[in-house]
């Protein structure tokens, strides 16, 4: 009797043994599955998200050259518009020099130019010490206006060694990056390298004339 | 008799001023020549340094912007 029941509850306990075996085993494919799956997305997320960076860094980079080019064409604006201005004075200064000689003439007087610079002579109404002094004057006078107009040059210049360097030393970490990341190849290395050298040596010899002009005795 | 002497004396001492006087200018004037001198010469040395500089400038203008 026992025995009879055993055996009756026996396949059906089998069945479910089976049932609970294959379910376990589909269960845990599943969550193998399912762990690949988000592997993946974890992987495809973080490759997105340099993508990002890279992208973001190529537009900081862009927006920096973009900055730079605009301050190198106020710079040049700003030089041009120096460098008309001086001539507008110079010639400004060249024609009042000119209306005073006309009428300097007009009046009888000797301008005292185009006779050379003899000593003792009459000059401009002028006469030996006189002369000589106010000679000596004008001398001290242009003296001067070089001397500015050099301490200028020299302080330009060195804004613009200053300018220089740094702008070197951005574009030797940014050739370094291109050689370690292997974007550019040797021989652009090598060409953009050569660029970058010569601009340094250019710098290099900026400064020198600078320094030489600093030098440059102001008074005698 | 001491009128002449006075006289004679006072001729001495005015020429002696005057070649006094001369030679103190024509030596002032020669300082003065030698001072412009070398203001000019300073004032060349002054365009030559600044053409330098205008150069060296231009030349590091054009390899930066290369760059």
């Amino acid at each position: 009797m026992i025995m009879k029941k055993i055996l009756s509850v026996l396949p059906i306990a089998l069945i479910i043994i089976a049932l609970m075996a294959f379910g376990g085993e589909t269960m845990a494919q599943q969550q193998g599955e399912t762990g690949k799956v988000k592997k993946e997305v974890n992987q495809a997320k973080q490759k997105g998200k340099e993508k990002v960076k890279e992208a973001e860094e190529a537009v900081e980079k862009e927006e920096e050259k973009a900055v730079e080019a605009v301050q190198k064409e106020e710079e040049k604006a700003a030089e041009a518009i120096n460098k008309e201005e001086e001539k507008a004075r110079e010639a400004m200064k060249q024609e009042k020099e000119k209306v005073r000689d006309a009428a300097d003439v007009k009046e009888g007087k000797d301008t005292g130019k185009g006779r050379g610079n003899a000593y003792g002579r009459n000059k401009g109404g002028l006469e030996g010490r006189d002369f000589g002094q106010a000679r000596a004057e004008e001398a001290r006078m242009k003296n001067q206006e070089k001397k500015s107009e050099l301490d200028k040059r020299v302080e330009d210049g060195e804004q613009k060694t200053v300018q220089a360097r740094e702008r070197i030393r951005v574009a030797r970490e940014d050739l370094e990056k291109e050689k370690t990341s292997k974007k550019i190849n040797d021989e652009t290395y090598q060409q953009k390298k050569e660029k970058i050298d010569n601009a340094e040596k250019a710098v290099t010899d900026l400064e020198e004339k600078i320094k030489k002009g600093k030098n440059v005795p102001g008074e005698i | 008799m001491t009128m002449k002497k006075a006289i004679i004396a006072s001729g001495v001492i005015a020429l002696l001023l005057a070649g006094c006087t001369g030679k103190a200018a024509k030596e002032a004037e020669k300082a003065r020549a030698v001072e412009i001198e070398q203001l000019e010469t300073v004032s060349t040395q002054i365009d030559s340094t600044i053409n330098e500089i205008d150069e060296a400038a231009m030349k590091l203008d054009t390899l930066i912007n290369e760059l």
